[in-house]
């Protein structure tokens, strides 16, 4: 049975499904080591470039790692106290924005379902009820979702934990990755070593690309797209900017997400009409950029999947695991395409006679002496 | 296996057998332009491998990820012939290589290997081998260059043989 080419293509197949499934229900604990991996992938080119002007491995290591922290350190310092205060200002600001927010609509829904157009009527036989519905479930929502906030990010993650295992995990991918390597292929039959080895390789080079590839657009987008929005005065550009490079990651879907962002920001600052047409720009430009730049220099060697897989691909995230499931859609789509088209090429080549059913047959002589 | 010390602790030097380790593959013809600091980068990127007497280490046709040096045992290298038959070509003893053109490219194997005993084999494979030049490009260089003189080497000696 294991000589069969497809049976042995579809139990390596549920191999990997069975790992998949375990690091989906490890999740949090998986959550610092796959960070760590991350940003292994973003500091490994600077360690080899020391290692290519002769530095000790080790020796580089060390220094890339106290320079990222300096230079992590600094970042902070610079942008941790600027979000705070406008978590803060947020905050403070709650009862005012609701006002706002109650104005908005209610004008809105003049506008829409005034009396002449009869639908406010028509909605649930009374105006007065319908306008303070869908003020008061809007606004509410959007003040205690921000209440919340700050609560929800921290309690989610075990920060302490977090805090001590990503450098740490980081630091030992970048120093033995060899190491670990060898330690997860050692046990792999001979017979399917170099087939293990050889995926192994080709995953972790697309998990690379990849997620180095969303490291640098989030920090790229988040950077831009902040910078714009506080060109053109919006409030909170920061969170809002932090917020839309994120969601940026969602192919197609996540541009309209920071949009929209951007509108209630607008909507409850209480900010003149023209802002809703500049955040519009904002967000064209900034898709301008990252479509023209960004896109093709990033992710040129990582996922190939044409859009209509991705959007299909992104729905079903969405229906398995919400934002994160968004957002791990295409990755994971992707190194199941690497997977299966190496496992294909291997594993499902046609079953050849056993080697010792061959008879041997002798050389001549001359050939015998040349093989010598 | 050199693996086992990830488990130790990670601050400590490497291990005197490694020194007998060095010694072995700098008299290995591909790594014998090395310096001793490259003999360790290259032993940290070779899996040694244990095959039982009479194991398979590829089969004609397979795809090929990388070489094998063989460290202990005997290794015989046959042809296999569409008609169930087979020819040994040669017999490789501690030091001898194979399976190296893999390293050059994606070409299938073009000979079988089989463990006439038990034998350990270090494997340098191509993967790992792309990524030492990522981080050693002058030393990944002198492996290729080696590992190019002994190919035309081997293939002029091949050339050079009667026809018939």
């Amino acid at each position: 049975m294991l000589r069969k080419p497809l049976f042995r293509f579809g139990i390596a197949l549920f191999i990997i499904f069975c790992i998949m499934f375990a690091v989906i229900q490890l999740k949090l604990i998986i959550v610092p080591f796959l960070a760590g991996y991350i940003f292994h992938f973003a500091l490994k080119p600077f360690v080899n470039i020391l290692n290519q002007r002769g530095i000790r491995h080790r020796t580089s290591v060390v220094i890339v790692f106290i320079v990222a922290f300096c230079l992590l350190g600094g970042f902070l310092k610079l942008f941790v106290p600027a979000i705070i205060s406008e978590f803060h200002g947020i905050q403070a600001n709650i009862p005012t924005y609701s006002q706002e927010l109650t104005q908005k609509f209610g004008a809105l829904e003049d506008t829409f379902f005034g009396e002449k157009s009869g639908l406010g009527t028509a909605f649930n036989g009374n105006d007065a009820d319908f306008k303070v519905l869908i003020t008061e479930y809007i606004s509410g929502f959007l003040i205690t979702f921000l209440k919340q906030l700050p609560g929800i990010v921290i309690s989610s993650l075990p920060l302490f934990l977090f805090v001590f295992i990503i450098p740490f995990a980081t630091f030992f991918f970048l120093l033995d990755e060899y190491k670990i390597k060898k330690v997860l292929i050692d046990h792999v039959p001979n017979r399917y070593f170099e087939t293990t080895l050889n995926l192994m390789h080709s995953l972790n080079r697309q998990f690379g690309l990849l997620l180095g590839g969303m490291l640098v657009t989030v920090l790229l987008m988040s950077t831009i797209i902040s910078l714009l929005l506080w060109m053109i005065g919006i409030d909170y550009p920061i969170i809002l900017g932090i917020f839309a490079g994120v969601s940026n990651l969602i192919p197609y879907a996540g541009p309209v997400v920071g949009t929209f962002a951007g509108f209630i920001i607008s909507l409850m600052t209480g900010a003149p009409n023209s802002m809703y047409l500049y955040v519009v720009l904002v967000f064209v430009a900034a898709n301008l950029i990252e479509n023209i730049f960004i896109q093709p220099i990033i992710y040129a060697r990582a996922a190939n999947l044409h859009p209509l897989i991705v959007i299909f691909l992104v729905l079903s995230g969405s229906r398995f695991g919400g934002i994160v499931g968004m957002l791990a859609a295409v990755p994971v789509a992707s190194l199941l395409q690497v997977t299966v088209k190496i496992l294909y090429k291997e594993l499902a080549r046609p079953a050849r006679p056993d080697f010792n059913q061959y008879k041997d047959i002798v050389l001549p002589i001359w050939d015998q002496q040349s093989a010598e | 296996m050199n693996s086992k010390s990830l488990w130790g602790n990670p601050f400590t030097l490497i291990s005197s057998d490694v020194s007998a380790e060095r010694k072995f593959l700098s008299s290995v013809p591909i790594f014998d332009t090395l310096s001793r600091r490259q003999l360790i980068k290259i032993n940290k990127i070779l899996h040694l491998r244990t095959f039982e007497d009479g194991e398979i280490v590829f089969r004609q046709g397979d795809p090929g990820v990388g070489m094998y040096i063989v460290r202990s045992g005997i290794i015989d290298v046959y042809n296999e012939n569409d008609d169930m038959t087979r020819q040994k070509i040669f017999t490789l003893r501690p030091g001898d290589f194979f399976g190296e053109i893999a390293l050059l490219n994606d070409s299938l194997r073009s000979a079988t290997t089989f463990t006439s005993q038990k034998a350990l084999l270090y494997g340098l494979f191509r993967p790992d081998l792309m990524s030492l030049m990522d981080a050693d490009p002058k030393l990944g260089l002198k492996i290729i260059y080696r590992l190019s003189q002994i190919v035309a080497e081997r293939l002029r000696h091949k050339t050079s043989e009667p026809v018939g």
